[in-house]
This record gives C-alpha cells, sequence and structure tokens, in this order.
C-alpha cells in the first residue's frame, strides 16, 4: 500500500474496488466508517451491495468479471473530462500517450453493456474521485487479483491514481488490502519463489552474491531462476515435474481452485510432509505432519499490508510435540547438511532481514517493544519509518517515473450458458477465517455459522428454482458437485451466486475453475459457470449433509489420533 | 429507571463481534450459548437486534411457570432452569426476541452425535432435538456478569451498540395493546 491503514481515515475519498472489508477485514471497515464520519466521500463498485455500499456516496453495481472495461472506461472519462492533472503526467509519469491509443476508445457509452454503469454514474465517479481534497485512496482486494485480468486491472488502477495526481502526496493512492494478517510479512521475509527477503530478486547475480556470502554457501548453490508457485504445484505433479512436496500453513485441498483434481494430483506425489496446527483434509493425506505451534504460542513478527511490522509474544508453552516453525525449518536444514543454529526468532530478525534489507535496518526489537511498530521503509536507526510511499512523485522505478500500461478489455474464462447458467464467484464471510482450519475449532465461532455452509443467491433466482431461505441444495459445475444451504441474499446480483472458501462439505472450491494468470498465478476464483438446484426430500439432505459432515471429521480424529500421547511416553526429539 | 441496548445503524459494520461476546459470556456463567442478539440485513439497514424489556412484556404474562419475571432494573429475565419449554412466549413477542436452545444429551463439553429431526429452513419455534431440553433464551442484559454490563456493548468494535438509561420503560406494547 502507498499508504497506511491509519492514513485511510484522513482521506478525501475512498474508493474501493472489489473489495469488501467488512468481511475481509473488519478493522480496515472501522477505518472506512471514521473516515466517512470525518467528512471523506466514500464511492463503492461491486457487483454486490456490500456493507460499505450502504454508507457510500455512490455504489456502482459493475457486472462480473468486466473490470478492465470498467477502469478503462473511469480513466477515459477522467481524461475527456479534463480532471486529469497534466503537470504531473508531464513531470512524473510516461508513456501517457502510448496509453492513451488504448483508452481512448472505452466511453461510457460504448461500455455500458458490458459494465453495466451507466455513463452518467461513470462520470459522477470519476469526478467524485478525481477532484477529492485532499487526497484520494483506490483500495482493492481479490474482486481484483482473483480474476483473468488482474495484472491489466492493477496497472489500470495504477494508473488512474497517477494521471489524477493522487498518489504522491499523504493519505493517497493505491491500497491493495492483503488477505491475511502475515502475507506481506511472509513476502518481505522472501516466502516468494523469485526473491531473497527484502523482494531482491534472485535472477541477480549480486543479490544472489550477497545471500551467498551471509549464508556462508557457494554462490553457485543458489538458484539463479524463478522456482514454482503453489498454484501450479498441481500440474507440475502431473507433468512429473515435482515429484516431493512440503506444504506449510496452508491447506490446498480447501483454498485451491478445482480441489478434487488437486486430490488427485497430490496422490501421485513420492513425498508429501505437511506442517500445521491442527489436522487438516491436507495434512490428512500427507506422508509426514509436522506440527507446528499456534500463534498464541510462539513469538515474533508480523508484517501489515501497509508495511508495518510489530512484533507479537507467546501467551503459552508449546503444547505436546508441537514445535515453532523456524525451529522445524532450521532443524530440517542442518539435518540436510546446512547447518542453522539460530537460537531466537529476534536473531534471525537481525541477521537474515535486518543486515541483507536495507530498507528495514531501523525495525529493531527494541522499537517494536509493546506496542510499537516499525513501518519500511526504515532505513536506519533513528528513521521514523514511512506512512506514505512515492511523496514528490518518485517512483521507486529506474527513471523515477511511473509508467503508464494500459490493456484492452478481454472475457473471462468461463461464460455462463445454458446448462451452467450462473456465475459462482468466491467471498469472504466475516465469521470464519481463510480455511477454518483455525476458526472452525472455535465452539462460539461454530455456533454463528456451521456446516454444510451458504450459498448466495438472488431472490430471483431462487424463486426461479423454488428455493426458500435455509433449504438444502445441490450446486454443481463441469468440476463437480456438493449440497450447501441457501442464503437468499437481496444484497447480490440476479445471475451470480457467492460462496465462501470455508466449507467442508459446501465446498466451493471442488466446483471452481483452474485457471491460472500466467505473471502472478493467481486463480481465477471470482467467476466460475454453475448451476443450483433445490434438493428434493430436504430431511434426507439434512441427514445426508450431516453424516458426510461426520464422517470427514471422524477420518481427521483418527488421522491425529497418533499425536495423542502423554508427554512422557514420548521420544527424543 | 429502565435501561436497554440501542444500536446506530451508520455505524453497524455487520462483524457479528456481538454475538460472538453474547455467547461466550453466557457460556462463561453456565447459561445456554446461544446468542441473544440476532444480526438483522437488508439492503438498507444492518442492525443487531435484542429483546426491547418493553412495557407490555408479553412474553411474561404468557409464561404458565412463572420462569419469566420482570426485576427490579425493570429487566425481563428468563429462569432457563425453571422454562418448561413450552414456546408460548416466543408466540407472544412482537419483536421475535425469545429464541431457544438446550444442552445435547452428549453435556456441555462433548461432541454433538445428533440425527438432523427437522428441516433448518422450518421457524425455529418448530425446530427439536432428540433428547435435547430446550428452554427459551433471551437477552438478560449480562445480569450475572461481572462487569454487570451488556457484553455486545462492551465489545462492539465501532461503538454501535449502547446502552441506554431512561426514566421511563421503553415503546409498546403496553398491557391492553398487547392482550
Amino acid at each position: 500500500m502507498s499508504v497506511s491503514v491509519p492514513g485511510l481515515e484522513n482521506a478525501g475519498c475512498l474508493m474501493l474496488f472489489g473489495y469488501n472489508p467488512n468481511a475481509s477485514h473488519p478493522i480496515v471497515a472501522r477505518r472506512v466508517v471514521k473516515a466517512k464520519e470525518k467528512g471523506a466521500k466514500i464511492i463503492v463498485a461491486d457487483p454486490r451491495y456490500i456493507e460499505t455500499a450502504r454508507i457510500a456516496d455512490l455504489y456502482l453495481p459493475l457486472n462480473n468479471g468486466s473490470n478492465v472495461a470498467f477502469l478503462n472506461t473511469f480513466a477515459n472519462v477522467i481524461v475527456n473530462e479534463g480532471l486529469h492533472d497534466k503537470q504531473f503526467i508531464d513531470e512524473h509519469t510516461v508513456g501517457f500517450d502510448e496509453w492513451w491509443k488504448t483508452i481512448e476508445s472505452y466511453t461510457p457509452d460504448r461500455t455500458e453493456s458490458i459494465t453495466g454503469i451507466s455513463p452518467r454514474l461513470m462520470k459522477e465517479a470519476a469526478r467524485m474521485y478525481a477532484h477529492a481534497q485532499p487526497s484520494s485512496v483506490l483500495c482493492w482486494g481479490m474482486g481484483v487479483t482473483q480474476q483473468k485480468q488482474n495484472v491489466e486491472s492493477i496497472h489500470t488502477l495504477a494508473a488512474i491514481a497517477c494521471i489524477t495526481h493522487q498518489i504522491a502526496k499523504p493519505n493517497s493512492g493505491l491500497a491493495p488490502v492483503r488477505g491475511q494478517n502475515n502475507v506481506q510479512g511472509s513476502c518481505d521475509m522472501g516466502a516468494l519463489p523469485n526473491v531473497f527477503p527484502g523482494y531482491q530478486k534472485v535472477t541477480d547475480a549480486a543479490h544472489r552474491q550477497k545471500f551467498a556470502e551471509a549464508w556462508g554457501v557457494p554462490t553457485e548453490k543458489l538458484s539463479d531462476h524463478e522456482g514454482y508457485k503453489v498454484s501450479n504445484v498441481g500440474h507440475l505433479i502431473e507433468e512429473g515435474r515435482i515429484r516431493a512436496f512440503y506444504n506449510f500453513g496452508e491447506d490446498p485441498l480447501q483454498t485451491e481452485p478445482d480441489t478434487r483434481k488437486l486430490a488427485q494430483q497430490l496422490a501421485a506425489l513420492e513425498i508429501f510432509v505437511c506442517q500445521d496446527i491442527f489436522m487438516t483434509q491436507t495434512t490428512a493425506v500427507a506422508d509426514v505432519v509436522l506440527p507446528a505451534t499456534s500463534w498464541g504460542e510462539h513469538e515474533g513478527t508480523f508484517g501489515a499490508c501497509d508495511r508495518t511490522f510489530q512484533r507479537f509474544d507467546a501467551a503459552l508453552p508449546p503444547k505436546g510435540e508441537c514445535r515453532h516453525d523456524w525451529e522445524i525449518i532450521a532443524d530440517l536444514s542442518t539435518r540436510m547438511g546446512h547447518p542453522i543454529t539460530y537460537k531466537s526468532t529476534r536473531e534471525i530478525w537481525d541477521n537474515e532481514l535486518r543486515a541483507l534489507w536495507p530498507a528495514a535496518f531501523g525495525a529493531t526489537y527494541e522499537k517494536m517493544a509493546g506496542l510499537g511498530h516499525a513501518q519500511w521503509p526504515i532505513p536506519t536507526l533513528d528513521h521514523p519509518g514511512t506512512p506514505d510511499l512515492f511523496l514528490g512523485g518518485k517512483f521507486t522505478t529506474p527513471d523515477g517515473k511511473a509508467h503508464l500500461i494500459a490493456h484492452e478489455y478481454k472475457l473471462p474464462t468461463e461464460t455462463p450458458d445454458t446448462k451452467y447458467p450462473l456465475i459462482l464467484c468466491t467471498v469472504r464471510e466475516v465469521g470464519h477465517y481463510s480455511c477454518r482450519s483455525m476458526t472452525g475449532n472455535c465452539t462460539t465461532l461454530s455456533l454463528l455459522a456451521e456446516e454444510p455452509g451458504f450459498v448466495h443467491i438472488n431472490a430471483l433466482d431462487a424463486e426461479a428454482r423454488g428455493i426458500k431461505q435455509d433449504d438444502l441444495v445441490w450446486v454443481y459445475s463441469r468440476r463437480g458437485k456438493i449440497i450447501t444451504r441457501a442464503e437468499v441474499d437481496d444484497r447480490i446480483n440476479v445471475g451470480t451466486v457467492y460462496m465462501t472458501y470455508q466449507w467442508w462439505i459446501g465446498k466451493c472450491n471442488d466446483l471452481t475453475i483452474h485457471a491460472v494468470d500466467k505473471r502472478s498465478a493467481t486463480p481465477e476464483d471470482k467467476h466460475s459457470a454453475c448451476q443450483v438446484e433445490l434438493v428434493d426430500d430436504q430431511l434426507w439432505a439434512e441427514q445426508h449433509a450431516h453424516e458426510i459432515y461426520m464422517n470427514l471429521k471422524a477420518r481427521m480424529t483418527q488421522e491425529s489420533a497418533p499425536q495423542q500421547i502423554a508427554p512422557h511416553q514420548r521420544g527424543d526429539r | 429507571m429502565s435501561r436497554h441496548i440501542e444500536i446506530e445503524p451508520s455505524r453497524c459494520i455487520a462483524c457479528g463481534t456481538c454475538q460472538a461476546a453474547c455467547s461466550l459470556g453466557h457460556r462463561r456463567a453456565g447459561l445456554q450459548a446461544q446468542p441473544r442478539l440476532s444480526l438483522y440485513q437488508s439492503r438498507e439497514v444492518v442492525a443487531s437486534l435484542t429483546c426491547h424489556h418493553c412495557a407490555g412484556a408479553p412474553c411474561l404474562r404468557m409464561c404458565p411457570v412463572d420462569a419469566i419475571t420482570r426485576d427490579l432494573d425493570e429487566c425481563i429475565r428468563v429462569d432457563e432452569k425453571r422454562c418448561i419449554g413450552c414456546k408460548l412466549c416466543s408466540l407472544a413477542c412482537p419483536y421475535g426476541a425469545i429464541d431457544f436452545s438446550g444442552t445435547p444429551i452428549s453435556g456441555v463439553a462433548g461432541i454433538e452425535y445428533h440425527t438432523p429431526t427437522f428441516v433448518a429452513a422450518a421457524d425455529p419455534v418448530l425446530r427439536w432435538k432428540i433428547g435435547v431440553y430446550s428452554r427459551a433464551v433471551k437477552c438478560d442484559q449480562c445480569v450475572s456478569d461481572p462487569s454487570g454490563k451488556p457484553q455486545c456493548v462492551t465489545y462492539c468494535v465501532t461503538k454501535a451498540l449502547r446502552l441506554v438509561e431512561t426514566q421511563q420503560t421503553p415503546d409498546v406494547p403496553t398491557a391492553e395493546e398487547g392482550a
């Protein structure tokens, strides 16, 4: 994010594009409410009338899968209405003329049939966004990234911020609010297939040399090419290019698209190792399970989406055979021939991150003690941290300027037809988190929402199928068929149904298409075709859903049984 | 003097923290864990709703075993031990603020292996489970909590919920209208 999360409160306009903070980040949603109370204008562009749409000044109900067409039109209107900042474009960007050649044809009259947004509404939103004082922020989430044209949308979002000069000043710019609490932190630490800690590319010989020296290994031992991305693992197993898979802190059989196919692919592995805190559907099929500690049992740092590092402490000692993730990794590395002898997370932080990444050098454990934090770039010990990026129009490109890039709109991979007439879009809900391996083990949260989960369906679509609230329904696609409960929802659009990731029985990822973007490998989770049908015998359906859930729970209990041993019976580690 | 819980819908973000806090607070007090607030969501409004502790209190007059009482603080409470689960109060309540819940035969800490006996789409009043003694569950303004404050108000993330104390008991129906 070019802006800090608290900074959102001080913006003059927040435009939420494919982002539902109330479900994915309630704490950010609270900031949006506060911004509104401070006088900020709120624009929501989303196919669903999300919670924030209720308090928004403008709501733009765009069609599913029309992001690039919408954004190109939004940019077109900005230029045609003269809302752009010519001076900023001349001084701080390159490629405007080339960019405009693509954008020029996306007039609101021409694209209305694709986006569903009237020219009048589009113009009103563009004016509100471009004119807002002191700043506007474009916030987006998975509604942008889990689409076929994800990278394309982000290029255009960035271009919109640049041409209007709603970036490069305090509390402005771009806010891709990331999913998990530490997803940014993991990327910062180099948990990506193409970079070392601090986004230092593995393809750069100077970076390889620097890390080889720090780790005391010959430079040629470090890989000089990008590795595989997790969403491609299944297909790579099929092609015989991956034979061993070490998976930790993920439940791909719940969260990856087309899970039935993935399950077959994982079965072909020669060795499958899983590291997790609970037994999940994925760990249940692993050859080896390494039990790790939960957030309450270890200490360390989190890296938030706005580049803020925070420290946290352990509340409890590890239980049973559980060990800290870093201990397991260090032990494995030592046994595989490269000794890692760290004694604490602080040593790792100082040696692996601060010493090797200049932008984080000032983020000391002392600075983050208690409720303290450090926001990178923070290059020196006395640096206050950087809430806002690109101030004064200094961008991190080689020439210091923003490069404007435009793309033509393309249709999603799978579109509805007569057999599968509904669009299936995967979303988040507030009650359960991600794959539910954690929140599903919390009694209170299970009480509020339980299996077999829900499919949100518009009242008109429900009525056409004879479906009432809470009825059990079949949902099926080209990939699979599942049973779940209908939630008749007047906040969603006709023709699309919405399901959340986490249900084991009403598992939407048995239905989703596996189509990944070539550059980011992000799957197109927001657009598959499906059909919904009422189950004729509702009482049978209740019993059936319950039975398959109980069978799954029993299987997982059995899989985790070997762990239920008294401490004194445990062998040496 | 009476108190009731009020909501400011423009501040509510539908996060459900009120329900989780309600459930946890009552479970800790040894009462049913069923949350006593429901989250109402329409296109225009979102609000968590609970008992109004109204003046008329038709629930109180319906109860055949006097399990429902109006306490000195004007709060309407159910004695979950005395309740026989007849559901008359729920039928009488004009706000739909009374729900039913019971402890399964496997016990408080046990894993529930029940066989569904009802269709979930049916009205909550029509639901039943084999071997479960279900009883009326409603807002008691967390009288048993050491803080003496309703947990939903304490934990509301955006301060959308608040406790209002008034000299008059709020809203109708009165005894005559509600009868």
